[in-house]
């Protein structure tokens, strides 16, 4: 779907904000799952994501690619949701501690497939390097749009991503040769 | 560093099974909200621009049009009785209305509508085993305990529980850990919500939004009760039955109602027992004890019934033409 129109106009009704969801809903719910590796806390972020490009799409004037722009939304409520331990989600102990041992499991059982072995690589990294291996493996954003979504220099991107990719590879390899 | 993706994307990408996470649920939830907010947002403007603008228009006519013809001299505004307008009343009609409470939902993820309050048993754990990070005591030197927030070795979330001295006595210093997250704003009452000899623990617990413990002692065990979109709560003997009920406003002010029932605390969405609209707006005045629903053409109040799980119809005020053509 074409999304240059956006910057144009200050409101979507809510068929365009469906084919929105559509169209980005899984891209948002994954990065914010690169950020707080939380499966639910990150379904409630990525719904909030939409109800602020709803309320705030005035605000969006072509500045940057319309994708790049929901991941800003999308990693200021992540970070702020962490920062203000947003948790309302299998909450209690007894279900954490149940959540963690279905993890474990599913852990153990997709250890033979290479792709879920790496995206468990992935996700073991810190979230700094984590983060901007998804925008580039997942999200395919340039260095530049990476560097406007996270705020940070280009060349620390590339620094980062360089990182984060040698990183799982070493981690990769070791684990193969166990 | 080179622009080539390593070989590995490739994999990865191939078997991506996050496809579809983010669900037609979820999808059909914001567009709920955003309806909903819209909604709220004409209301407001209503009531700020357009009211204004139609209630002078309204005084105009009545000065102007008796001189100029018979029409009405007044729009009096009538109290009682029911209406033979042809303008739609806020929600159901009915006089009273049954509250058929509910149970919360058996899930394992609550969704994000649930306003149910749930309940678990808390487990004390030895503070040798985390790093405190934060300490909360309630007023009074800790008297209703203190909130603490902690770190464990090797996990990356913070988690938080309730330390108190007051229901076991234990050799072993310890903290009943509620869960991973952490409470900003903390706040402790004392309470006797649901017939429980309770301590209210509540704090913010995200952006617009505050979570509600209600922690108490039943045979040797912690327990909390929690509700997690507690903006206001007022706890009161709705139906005089020496049992207290909360009244609960969550962030986007709907109100519901949450009882002990035989031992089950079940909630009833009020909004949705007055079947009102998005258009209508609830409230609970804490004073009267009464719960009113309006729209901008008519107003109805309700006062819980002794005894039974009813509101009763108390009042009804609305805006009707009378006059002679």
């Amino acid at each position: 779907m074409e999304t240059e129109y956006l910057k144009d106009i200050d409101d979507v009704d809510s068929t365009e904000l469906y084919n929105l969801m559509n169209q980005y809903g899984d891209d948002v719910w994954r990065y914010a799952y690169a950020i707080t590796k939380n499966k639910e806390q990150s379904k409630d972020i990525a719904q909030e994501v939409f109800i602020k490009v709803h309320s705030h799409l005035h605000t969006y004037r072509g500045q940057s690619s319309f994708k790049t722009w929901l991941f800003a939304i999308t990693r200021n409520i992540a970070i702020n949701e962490m920062r203000s331990g947003y948790f309302r989600k299998v909450l209690l102990f007894g279900n954490v501690r149940n959540t963690r041992t279905e993890q474990s499991a599913e852990g153990t059982y997709i250890g033979i497939q290479g792709a879920a072995v790496i995206r468990s690589i992935i996700m073991g990294l810190s979230r700094k390097l984590r983060e901007v291996l998804i925008l580039d493996l997942d999200h395919e954003l340039t260095i530049q749009e990476m560097a406007d979504v996270l705020g940070i220099p280009q060349g620390t991107v590339k620094s980062r991503l360089n990182r984060a990719r040698k990183k799982v590879e070493k981690i990769w390899r070791e684990m193969e040769n166990e | 560093m080179s622009n080539r993706k390593p070989s590995w994307y490739g994999i990865v990408k191939e078997n991506d099974a996050d496809k579809g996470m983010f669900t037609e649920k979820m999808k059909q939830i914001v567009i709920e909200r955003v309806e909903h907010n819209r909604y709220k947002k004409m209301n407001h403007a209503f009531i700020k621009v357009l009211f204004p603008v139609a209630a002078a228009g309204l005084m105009l006519s009545i000065l102007i049009v008796p001189l100029t013809n018979s029409w009405p001299a007044i729009f009096p505004l009538k109290q009682g009785g029911d209406s033979n307008g042809s303008m739609s009343p806020p929600g159901a009609s009915g006089n009273d209305v049954t509250l058929n409470y509910e149970p919360a939902a058996d899930v394992k993820i609550i969704p994000e509508t649930d306003k149910a309050i749930r309940r678990d048993r808390l487990e004390r754990i030895p503070l040798s085993s985390v790093t405190i990070k934060e300490v909360v005591a309630s007023e009074g030197m800790g008297k209703y305990g203190k909130y603490v927030e902690y770190r464990k070795e090797g996990d990356p979330n913070p988690f938080f529980g309730y330390d108190s001295t007051n229901f076991l006595s234990s050799v072993i210093e310890g903290v009943y850990e509620i869960g991973y997250g952490a409470l900003s704003d903390v706040k402790f009452r004392k309470s006797d919500a649901f017939g429980f000899s309770n301590v209210r623990l509540d704090g913010k617990c995200g952006p617009e939004r505050r979570c509600t413990y209600w922690i108490s002692q039943e045979n040797n065990n912690i327990i909390a009760n929690y509700q997690m979109d507690a903006a206001t709560i007022y706890e009161e003997d709705l139906d005089g039955d020496g049992v207290t009920e909360a009244v609960v406003l969550t962030h986007d002010q709907d109100v519901y109602i949450y009882k002990n029932i035989a031992g089950v605390i079940k909630s009833i969405d009020v909004q949705a027992a007055l079947q009102a609209t998005f258009r209508d707006t609830v409230t609970y005045d804490p004073v009267q004890r009464t719960f009113q629903i309006s729209s901008t053409l008519e107003s109805r109040k309700y006062r819980y019934a002794a005894g039974m799980d009813k509101l009763e119809l108390l009042e009804r005020r609305e805006l009707t033409y009378k006059g002679t053509m």
